[in-house]
């Protein structure tokens, strides 16, 4: 191990920064910014984009509006019916892809350069003229019903349902965005035009795009896909919103042999000028493979098979966020453990050598993050959300070097408080719950998406 | 939707929850990743795919031996031993150098990967000889780590519904063949697993003349042989026996089987009806390429035939799909899933689906359908490729399922060469049959349990 050692602080000092792609910011006659990096290597173009649908845009009763708008999105736009729509992709090999989190709605559109100009055709047609026929509003609305059915009794989803809504009572991070079936056999055709006319504008746009095009011809197709969108988004705009920091225990009863624990406190937004510090800090405590975490539960005591934390930071408010799976008799002893590793943290930070570690592998793994068109289309998008500037990746290795382990100690002060932890633990522990009893957990949050560790 | 029973089979089980999955999508032509091979006098082949987008590379080692190696009473173990190749000190080395790592154990075959930059594939490269030539186990680890993997069985099986079925269904499916005992062990067997256990297992299995060495990315070839002969090159082979005596299932004479499931957890009921099907090596394999063809007309995604006639037409199903894996050293099965359309009973959808698949039997598919599903088999291989470590999966998968480098590198132009004859007279031979096994998940008549406590 030690000649391993050795070989690899002369690699470190090897590493070069000129290594990493250098994206430029780029502007388009219609007023619309994106990044863009060019790779002549590739045969495949990727866009990527996010839009801002958070707040207001799943009204009370409306909770799922989003995946049945951007579900009917992808069946059918323009002249395309569905059939068409669907016959066409498929026939170009073109990949396009929705998802949405409590901030909004990530976009993927991924085709070979030979049918480039079907693609974004087709894309623009997604985002300026989809059909929104009611008869494929009805299909979407099974399926989504029919996955929410299917969730719905799982560990997981309860689980993290509950610790939405208690991280977040009453507010939109805390709401359910998947739906309850209520608000999915409610929503109609008109609700939907509207929130689609009111989400896709100009404002709330970051773009991504990467791959086998030039920047002219990235500019035109930029403008042919988002060019003729409304200036200004017709969503109110989002204000901050502190989690809730009172300590809470909630258990619930279930009959799976394994209780499923999920914990959260008050973290960073995504813009924090803490979050590198808070990143790394992260890593050692909870998101890395060989995290104090998974040292103590799973390692040391075979109590786990997973157990991770990380930051889940959004656009307008924070947490810090875990989970671990046990069976039910040992889900006492491993809370304590997560709280007595988050008070050790708290208490005197990382080592010396932990902090080295951890350097060396999120500098180390860089590279990793950009071995494909769409890796780095995604990537170019996330580091606008975190409020970067389009040279942080020459930076950023720099930047997590220069840490010292007063930094990290002074984050984990500032930020780990483990009296404030939050647990929800879902699996009858046939225990009394300690904190306040909530009411049966339905419609709340799942915090899912987020960038725990830096990539 | 990936059918449930597929997840469990094909199902490899990881150290960590995170894995990397290549699209299974080729293109037509000379060949699709062009790789290099060339094989160390201790037998260890080695597979260089060279592709220079980015200064990274990964090394995945595939042995050729999994779960359906366990010996009896011992299931499980082959999965456990993989936990137990990785101590303590090698994740930390590995994540020091910034390399990303995991491991998974199928019915055929165990792989590990590292992937990391360029610089750094020496460093890995002797890690991972090392834990080939000399496996030091501890006995608290064996102690820790055998909690870890009955918590990992926990969590992928006995706290799914679906999952449990699913280890039913395959139990059933296969009389007397391995393939149907659970990869990740009987809980009662599990518990049993000792450190001598594990020793003897990979005694028995590791050594270089059962592995397949992968580098993909920033690597030449030139460079790939001075490296493993150092490495690896040193590593002395061992005769093994490698002839599995296990591989027979027995004429099921007609039986059809219903495998059925009532859960409290389980809201809305699914239906799987898994059929016998050739394997690229079984028995029937002709049809191999043409039940490719053919189950991805009728069951893959929105513009399927079955998806198109049940979900679209009939608004009887909400989701529909078919799925079939023909790499496999035995025989091998297609599964057919679905799940009603909210209000619809599961009677009224099987019965739907059964005669659906009775017309396609009886009436055939078209020469349009055909060509139509064969050039969207094969377009898009550029996407695997656009990935510095494209095509390492397809070669592990192959290499290990009694395949070799032409299987992938053909694979595109077999497809295409396959006829609407073909795909019909395959379609005959497999659906035509009683021997299927119809597995159902229904809601139990209590309601669940999911309430706080009081």
């Amino acid at each position: 191990m030690f000649r391993i050692l050795s070989l690899l602080t002369l690699m470190l000092i090897a590493f070069d920064a000129n290594a990493y792609i250098q994206p430029k910011s780029i502007t388009t006659p219609k007023g619309i910014k994106a990044w863009f990096y060019e790779d002549k290597t590739s045969s495949v173009i990727s866009m990527s984009f996010f839009i801002k649908a958070g707040g207001d845009a799943e009204e009370k009763g409306h909770e799922g509006i989003i995946s049945l708008m951007t579900g009917l999105m992808l069946r059918g736009a323009g002249d395309y019916d569905r059939e068409a729509f669907e016959e066409t992709i498929l026939d170009n090999a073109i990949k396009m892809n929705f998802s949405n989190s409590d901030d909004g709605i990530q976009g993927e559109l991924t085709t070979l350069v030979d049918n480039k100009a079907k693609a974004f055709e087709l894309m623009s047609l997604v985002i300026n003229k989809p059909r929104f026929e009611s008869k494929e509003l009805a299909l979407v609305r099974d399926e989504n019903l029919s996955n929410l059915a299917n969730y719905e009794n799982q560990p997981d989803y309860i689980g993290a349902l509950a610790l939405g809504e208690l991280m977040y009572p009453n507010n939109y991070y805390g709401h359910n965005f998947i739906g309850t079936k209520q608000s999915l056999q409610s929503i109609k055709l008109p609700s939907i035009k509207k929130l689609h006319a009111k989400v896709f504008a100009k404002d709330g746009l970051i773009i991504g795009i990467s791959g086998n095009i030039t920047e002219e011809e990235a500019i035109k197709m930029i403008d042919k896909v988002f060019g003729n969108l409304p200036e200004k988004s017709g969503l109110k705009p989002v204000v901050e919103i502190q989690p809730n920091s009172k300590a809470t225990t909630k258990k619930i009863s279930h009959p799976a042999p394994q209780a499923s624990i999920f914990f959260a406190q008050p973290g960073i937004k995504m813009t924090d000028p803490d979050f590198i510090r808070a990143s790394v800090m992260m890593y050692i405590l909870g998101s890395g493979s060989v995290s104090r975490l998974n040292d103590a539960i799973r390692e040391k005591r075979g109590l786990a098979y997973t157990v991770v934390a990380k930051l889940d930071p959004y656009l307008y408010s924070g947490i810090i966020y875990g989970n671990c799976g046990t069976k039910r008799e040992n889900a006492t002893e491993s809370v304590e453990l997560i709280k007595k590793e988050w008070q050790r943290m708290r208490d005197s930070g990382p080592t010396d050598k932990e902090l080295e570690d951890a350097k060396k592998f999120l500098i180390g793994s860089y590279p990793l993050r950009f071995i494909s068109a769409l890796n780095i289309s995604s990537m170019l998008v996330m580091y606008q959300m975190l409020g970067k500037d389009v040279d942080f990746i020459k930076k950023r290795d720099g930047i997590i070097q220069s840490l010292t382990i007063q930094d990290i100690k002074d984050i984990s002060k500032k930020l780990l408080k483990p009296e404030d932890l939050t647990f929800v633990i879902v699996g009858d522990t046939g225990q009394k719950s300690e904190g306040v009893e909530g009411p049966a957990p339905i419609v709340s949050a799942v915090p899912v998406g987020g960038q725990g560790i830096l990539h | 939707m990936k059918s449930y029973l597929r997840l469990i089979l094909s199902a490899v089980f990881g150290i960590c929850l995170s894995s990397s999955t290549f699209a299974a999508d080729f293109k037509p032509g000379k060949g699709v990743f062009n790789p290099q091979t060339f094989t160390l006098k201790n037998g260890l082949q080695v597979i260089v795919i060279e592709n220079h987008r980015a200064p990274v590379v990964i090394q995945q080692i595939w042995y050729k031996n999994g779960f359906i190696d366990d010996p009896d009473g011992k299931s499980g173990i082959a999965h456990f031993l993989e936990h137990m190749m990785f101590s303590p000190d090698f994740m930390q080395s590995v994540a020091r150098i910034g390399g990303e790592q995991n491991a998974f154990t199928g019915k055929e075959f165990t792989s590990y990967y590292q992937a990391v930059r360029i610089e750094a594939l020496p460093i890995v490269m002797q890690m991972e000889a090392e834990r080939m030539a000399n496996l030091s186990t501890k006995s608290e680890k064996v102690e820790t780590e055998r909690k870890v993997i009955i918590e990992e069985r926990r969590m992928r099986i006995d706290n799914s519904p679906s999952a449990i079925l699913g280890e039913a269904m395959l139990r059933n499916f296969f009389w007397n063949h391995l393939y149907g005992r659970p990869g990740i062990g009987w809980e009662h067997e599990m518990t049993k697993l000792s450190q001598q256990d594990v020793i003897d297992f990979y005694k028995k299995w590791y050594v270089p003349n059962n592995a397949v060495l992968i580098l993909a990315g920033d690597i030449t070839l030139s460079k790939a042989k001075e490296l493993a002969e150092k490495y690896y090159g040193k590593i002395p082979s061992r005769p093994i026996n490698t002839k599995r005596n296990y591989l027979v299932e027995p004429i099921h004479r007609g039986v059809a089987q219903r495998i059925i499931l009532k859960h409290e957890l389980v809201n809305e009921p699914m239906i799987d009806i898994m059929i016998k099907a050739p394997s690229y090596n079984s028995e029937g394999k002709e049809h191999a390429y043409a039940l490719e063809v053919a189950t991805y007309l009728l069951g893959n995604g929105p513009t399927s035939l079955l998806y198109k006639k049940l979900a679209k037409e009939k608004r009887l199903a909400s989701l529909i799909a078919m799925d079939y894996d023909p790499i496999a050293l035995g025989p091998s099965f297609i599964s057919i899933s679905a799940q009603p359309a909210p209000g619809v009973k599961i009677e009224d959808l099987e019965a739907a689906l059964v005669a659906q698949i009775d017309q396609v039997i009886k009436n055939g598919v078209t020469k349009e359908q055909v060509q139509k599903a064969q050039k969207r088999m094969v377009a898009g291989i550029q996407y695997v490729k656009d990935s510095s470590f494209g095509g390492v999966e397809e070669f592990g998968r192959a290499l290990t399922g009694g395949l070799d480098i032409n299987h992938v590198e053909k694979w595109p132009d077999q497809i295409m060469a396959v006829t609407p004859l073909q795909v019909n007279a395959a379609i005959k031979s497999i659906f035509d049959t009683d021997e299927k096994l119809t597995g159902l998940l229904l809601p139990a008549k209590k309601a669940p349990t999911t309430k706080p406590i009081k």
